[in-house]
Order: C-alpha cells, then structure tokens, then sequence
C-alpha cells in the first residue's frame, strides 16, 4: 500500500490511500461517517472500460475466445470456456466425451493457479497482519512455498492445455487445436498427486487463521449441472429459488450505470438486489456435488454445507483446490486420446449464451452472429461486476460493526473485506484508492 | 539437469507496442547463438519465473518499463546487490508481478547468484506489433549493455 496520508481536523477525520495493493486493476473506495454512523459506501472504479464487446463486432465467431481471453491475464480459460461455450450454443452444437472432459481439466488449471494466488499471495497476508506475501516469506518461507509450487502445478496445466500459461491460445470452437497425449498427461499425474497433499495441507493451514465474525444472508448464485461441481455449465440458480436457462440470465439480472464507477454494477431484478458470486456461491449450491473425502475435509476445517463468512472465503477457495485436483486427477485416469481434436462447427444467424464458472463466479457471454459468422453483437458480465454491489453491501454492514477502531485498522480491515470476494477489476473494466471522510 | 551458465528472460507481450521489446532482444541474442547462453522470451508470471531461473548461474531480465524517463532510456539495476526499485514496482496481474517474483525470490534464497536487469523506457503500449522509433532505436545499444555484462 502506498501514499497512506491522515489528516485531522476538529470532527472530520479523512484517510487516503493512494491505492488498495493486491486487488487487480484500478479503483477506490469512499466510507462516509457521521456521528458513528456510516452514512455512504462506493467502492469507485476508475480505470477506463475497455470497450471489448465493440472490438468483437464484425469478427468472426471463432476469435471471440482468443480475443475475449485477452480480458485477464489470470482467468483466460474462463473467458475462452465462456465464449465457445456461447457460440456453440449459437450453432446448435454440444461438446461431449473426452473433449468435454478436457475443457474442464483445462479449467480445473486455472482454479488451482488462480486460487493459489489468491490464498497465499493475496489475502494470507492480510490474515497474518503482513503487507505483502514478500514480508510474509520472511516468517512463513515453507508456507509461501507450498503456494508457489501449487501455483505452479496449477499453470503446468493450462500450460499443456493451452500452449502457455498466460492468454493460452489452443482451445477453439468445437474442442481444442491439440490435445494432449497420454504420457503428457502421465507427467502431470504425478505432479497432481503431489498438489493434493498440498491441496490438503492448505485447506488444514487455512482452517486455522482468526477469522472476523461477520455473516450476512446472502443471496448466492451460482451454476448447478446435473451431477458435477460446476465449472463450464449448467443451470443459473440461488438458494433464494432461481433456476432458469442461462438463456435467461439477462431476464433476471441487469448491469447499471452507477455514477461513481466506471464498472457496471450488476443486479438481481427485480428490486435492484445485490447477489454474491464465486467459491462461496459454488459451495452453498453445489455441496451435495462434492465428492466425501472433500466434504470430509471441509468439515474438518470447520465448515458446513453453507458458509456466510465471507473471511472464510480463503478455506472455501482451498476447498476448491482440492476438489480441481481431484478432478483433474479423474480426468487424466479415465483419458483416452481422442481421434478428433474438435468437431465441425457451421455457423448460423442465431443468439448464443453461456456461463461459466470463472475462479472468482459466474462469468455470461452472449453473441449474436449471422450466417456468415460475423459477430453482430456482444455481451460479456463479468464476476466482479456481479459482486461489485455485493462487496458494498458488505463493507456497509460490517464496517459499521468497527467504527470504534482507528481509521489505519479501519482501513486495514476493509482492504481484507474487500479481498474476500478476488476482486479482478481488470475484467469488471481495474486499484483502489481509500477515503474515509469521517465527521 | 544441466545448468544454463547464462540465461536471457525478454520479458513483454509482442502484441502491445514497445512491451514487446524484451521479447524482441531475446529472439536478437539467441540468433546469435552465444556459447553457454540460453534465451527464452517470457509473460512474467510470476511463479514460472522464479521456476525459469532456478537453473541458472547468471540472469539478464529485460522489459520494458514506464517510469516517465525520455523514451529509450536504458535503466540497469543488479539485483544481486539491490532491491527491485520502488519507482518501478508497479503492480502486475493481481499486483504479484516481476518485482514481487524477484523480492520473494530473494526471501526464499531462489535468486541467482548473479541477477541483473535492463530496462527501457517505452512511449507506446497500446495494442500492436510495431515498437516506436526511439525504442526501436534503443534495441542495438541495450544489446551492448546486456553483452557487457557477460563478461
């Protein structure tokens, strides 16, 4: 964190920080108090949209992947999965069998690196009272470590999967360019075995950080297949009663202008209502997909079949861990080298949709293409859009039960609330910068 | 394994302007096919970095930078004395980038016995493939520092 300046004076106190570290992206948070009472929350983002739904007019429908994963550096696959998924949707065609399966391998990489990150880089710190994961090494070097080398494992596979770690370029409409062959996937066995015992130690490690008692009554929404832990399909619901078609999803939940941000804040019609995305999302919803040994272990940690801790994020998300290395671990187990490395898609003049599961929630692509497959028009919601308001609504409640604090653990504790949800302001537009105007 | 006596990282993405100059001077050096160096062109993530060294004696990053210096400008720090720079710890992919790659590294003892890095200042980083004349004209004269240095 830079640029830290307090100033004083009579009954006003107001706190600046030049920018919040460890969020993607530019941005800023304003809390307004008056009289102990926390009158305003605006979490801004001010790093300028990027236009992304314009560049994809008049392309053709096979770049949307390549293109739309130049959003994140650090959730590329789900962009990719989200755009093929949506125009495969349009052209009326379903990936099944091995392909299938490998997409989600390819997806259950970018869980594993993702959230390693965001566990030991990003928000353990927080938890341990350290500035950075760097200060941190200092006292934890074993700890820190593990995160790497799960990070690491986590990238080995969306290396082989997508030809590199970063804006992988392998995967297409209709399957993959190349898949991998049995001794490629032989190698990443072994590596995945051993990130399961790291998998396991993480969830055990996390279980035993000082959590903030906070909860609130969340209306989670998340992706619930018929008989798997989602990650690139199924249905939209909540553990408030939705259950609709991704078909539908705009019918339900609408992006607004909000004057002090440049990201659009996405809603839950009707009534304007904020929704919580990602891991914990996932779990509430999908806690019955999860496989014993892992429900095991989350109880083990402590948690129950809901989790409305959002602090308890960390040991969700390395819940999650475990179960993408359990999954990758099946996949390669039941792999048998496809013949076809992709099926024949023609393009049709038709509207597309898809949702997948992006490490930190639902992430929509919608496209309307011609016949020719040229792009008409395009609409892409991202996480952290979705969660946007949510972490507002949460800084409101639970900054309220703090304000006897001083402003620096104020401050402090907001960063690491707002880090709860992974916010990558990067895809909702991208730093945040904190104002505590305080009278 | 064997270990690289000197290894290259040109970090950038070719498709963003002058960001792709590292790249471009890693492809430079390794047509050269120096004995004992390898060259790789990398994204600069992190914990593949950290991974891309750990074999090697001596390392040469190179990026390009933007620290408001005139474009072209050649900034060299040896890590292997100091610490990454604060006017150039900008923040990257989930702000864990290049200097939080180095400075963990050197907490957990993973840094090279020799780490160097050359940076250049860029003008353009906006979407393309071709790098702006006073970045272009600076590849030859980092070449030249980079060689100094594997002397």
């Amino acid at each position: 964190m830079k640029g830290h300046s307090a100033d004083k004076n009579n009954n006003s106190r107001t706190i600046k920080v030049d920018y919040l570290a460890r969020v993607e992206g530019e941005g800023a948070l304003f809390l307004k108090i008056r009289d102990n009472l926390l009158e305003e929350v605006k979490l801004k983002i001010f790093e300028p949209p990027r236009f992304f739904e314009g560049l994809l007019r008049g392309r053709q429908f096979t770049q949307a992947a390549d293109i739309t994963s130049r959003i994140c550096g650090i959730c590329p696959v789900a962009y990719q999965m989200s755009a093929i998924h949506a125009m495969e949707n349009a052209c009326g065609v379903q990936v099944e069998g091995t392909l299938r399966e490998l997409r989600r391998l390819f997806y259950c990489g970018e869980w594993i690196s993702s959230h390693a990150l965001h566990i030991y880089m990003l928000h353990a710190p927080d938890f341990l009272g350290y500035d950075s994961a760097i200060a941190m090494a200092k006292d934890f070097p074993d700890i820190v470590e593990r995160g790497l080398e799960l990070k690491k494992i986590g990238n080995d596979i969306m290396k082989l999967m997508g030809g590199r770690e970063i804006h992988p370029i392998n995967a297409r409409v209709g399957g993959f360019y190349k898949v991998p062959s049995s001794q490629e996937l032989a190698t990443l066995r072994q590596k995945l075995t051993h990130a399961h015992d790291l998998a396991l130690k993480t969830v055990k490690w996390t279980a035993t950080l000082k959590f903030p008692e906070f909860s609130q009554d969340y209306t989670f929404v998340a992706l619930r297949p018929p008989d798997e832990y989602p990650m690139n399909e199924g249905r939209v619901t909540s553990n408030k009663g939705l259950d609709i078609d991704v078909s539908e999803f705009e019918n339900h939940f609408e992006e607004q202008h909000i004057a002090h941000s440049n990201a659009l804040h996405s809603v839950m019609q009707p009534g304007n209502r904020s929704y919580h995305v990602g891991p914990m999302a996932r779990y509430a919803l999908n806690y019955d997909r999860l496989p014993d040994d892992i429900k095991q272990a989350a109880q083990a940690a402590g948690l129950g079949p809901v989790c409305n801790n959002p602090f308890k994020s960390i040991i969700v998300r390395a819940i999650e861990v475990v179960y993408a290395v359990t999954e990758a671990l099946r996949i390669i187990d039941d792999y048998s080298q496809p013949k076809q490395v992709a099926v024949n898609v023609k393009p049709r003049a038709a509207t597309g949709f898809s949702t997948t599961e992006a490490p930190r929630g639902l992430l929509y692509h919608r496209y309307s293409i011609d016949n020719q497959g040229l792009i008409k028009d395009a609409n892409i919601i991202p996480p952290t859009s979705q969660n946007q308001k949510m972490i507002e609504d949460d800084l409101s409640r639970f900054v309220q039960s703090c304000l006897k604090l001083p402003d620096n653990e104020i401050q402090y504790l907001s960063e690491q609330a707002i880090r709860n949800y992974d916010p990558c302001i990067s895809c909702a537009t991208h730093f945040l910068k904190l104002n505590i105007d305080r009278q | 394994m064997t270990r690289d006596k000197v290894l290259i990282i040109g970090i950038g993405n070719p498709y963003r302007g002058d960001d792709a100059l590292g790249c471009l001077i890693a492809r430079e050096l390794s047509a050269k096919a120096l004995q004992g160096m390898t060259c790789i062109e990398h994204d600069g993530e992190p914990a593949s970095l950290i991974n891309a060294w750990q074999n090697a004696e001596q390392v040469i990053l190179i990026d390009a930078v933007s620290s408001g210096a005139e474009p072209g400008h050649i900034f060299h720090f040896d890590l292997t004395k100091q610490a990454w720079p604060e006017q150039f710890n900008l923040y990257s992919t989930h702000a864990f980038g290049i200097p939080q790659a180095v400075e963990l590294a050197r907490v957990l003892g993973r840094l090279p016995a020799k780490i160097d890095f050359i940076g250049v200042e860029g003008q353009c980083f906006a979407a393309g493939e071709s790098l702006t004349d006073e970045v272009k004209k600076a590849i030859q004269k980092t070449i030249v520092e980079i060689l100094k240095l594997l002397d």
